[in-house]
């Protein structure tokens, strides 16, 4: 540069070389990809990285382990089939007419003679309650209908028919019995035996 | 130590000094925006991956949500069925298996005793309610041992089986006498046999 010149002149003649033009392109693109390309990819790439760390650490804290949903719907069916077994052992319907008729096939073939059939009247005894309302309703209501008979009949023929009741495919109750001999015949018996089956209401 | 290089100054081997001329600075920062670009261009192309994984993440999050929610009310429908059936289970069950109960008894009594009246019923003392088994019966007295003594073996055997007395609490022999039956001079006994409460 000549010397003796002034600043706004030095900077006149400097800026007519082309060398000014290629630094302030090369500023120019440096800026342009470091503003709009670089930063915010570095931004996003980290942001994202650490969102990404998080969330799989999240869900690797909520996963259910393999099979343990599949594991408990079929241990849900079984218990449901277990319950609905034992509904269908516990509860009669509440026509005392297929009792009887069940009792009568109990005894069958026994030499035993029933004196007296009497079916008494249903006893309230508990209610299952519906947890899942807020206030506890009755999801059923469960019924005890006694039944009282005085058969006669041998020893062996009173445990084959107390046998043939505890073995019933359903529920029979004995409640109560008192076997006693004749005064006769001390191998013949008198049987009172109060038996009880259980009714669920809706 | 200074260095002296004695050597005219035409045959001096001319160390190269590196030198960084203006020309070549907006080269150098224009390879420098490149790389930047490349870098730059490569994190988006990796963050667009990046965003790919985090949807499948939260869309898998989001699923197993959901699968923990159906989960947890499968655990409350199954404790509520497996309580049903222990509720259930109550009344299904049996505290004595008459039959086979009966059946010892009849094992267990000796040939010089038969029973007259036995029950099975319920007991109320106070407020409080109890199952008792009830045994009357007649032995037959004999010669050479004395009537109570004879009882007193057969009250034992009672206790001491114990797959037969397993279900009682205890055996309280509430009366006993002798008198004549038929012309035989027995023993009348009275038997109680409180059951065990489950």
């Amino acid at each position: 540069m000549k010397k003796g010149l002034s600043i706004i002149d030095k900077f006149k003649e400097f800026s007519k070389q082309k060398i000014v033009y290629h630094y302030l392109i090369s500023f120019l693109a440096l800026f342009v990809v470091l503003y709009f390309i670089f930063f915010p990819g570095v931004r996003q790439f980290f942001s994202l990285g650490g969102e990404l760390k998080e969330k799989i650490q999240t869900l690797n804290r909520v996963r259910i382990p393999k099979g343990e949903y599949d594991a408990f719907v079929e241990k849900k069916e079984n218990v449901r089939t277990e319950l609905d077994l034992i509904k269908r052992r516990l509860f009669w319907e509440k026509d005392i007419g297929k009792f009887l008729n069940e009792l009568t096939q109990l005894a069958s073939i026994l030499p035993l003679e029933f004196v007296s059939l009497k079916p008494e009247s249903a006893v309230y005894v508990v209610k299952k309650e519906d947890k899942k309302k807020d206030k506890k309703s009755a999801l059923y209501t469960i019924l005890e209908i006694p039944i009282s008979a005085v058969l006669k009949g041998n020893y062996d023929s009173v445990l084959n028919f107390l046998k043939r009741i505890e073995q019933s495919d359903k529920f029979i109750k004995v409640d109560t019995f008192s076997i006693e001999s004749d005064i006769n015949n001390i191998y013949r018996h008198n049987v009172k035996i109060r038996l009880g089956i259980y009714v669920k209401e809706d | 130590m200074a260095r002296i290089n004695l050597l005219p100054a035409e045959f001096r081997r001319i160390q190269k000094q590196p030198t960084l001329s203006v020309s070549k600075i907006p080269k150098i920062i224009f390879s420098l925006g490149i790389i930047f670009l490349v870098v730059g261009i490569s994190l988006r192309i990796s963050t667009l991956f990046q965003r790919k994984s985090l949807n499948r993440i939260i869309e898998e999050y989001k699923n197993t949500q959901e699968l923990n929610k159906k989960l947890v009310s499968i655990k409350l429908e199954l404790n509520n069925l497996e309580e049903e059936i222990n509720f259930l289970n109550n009344y299904l069950k049996r505290d004595i298996n008459w039959s086979e109960k009966l059946s010892q008894l009849r094992d267990i009594i000796p040939e010089e005793v038969w029973l007259t009246y036995l029950s099975f019923e319920k007991k109320s003392l106070g407020t409080a309610s109890f199952k008792t088994l009830l045994l009357k019966g007649k032995l037959i007295i004999q010669e050479k041992v004395s009537p109570v003594s004879a009882l007193s073996i057969f009250v034992n055997k009672l206790k001491q089986d114990p797959s037969f007395f397993a279900n009682f609490e205890n055996l309280t022999l509430v009366d006993f006498h002798t008198e004549t039956y038929k012309n035989i001079e027995v023993m009348s006994f009275f038997i109680e046999l409180p059951v065990k409460k489950p």
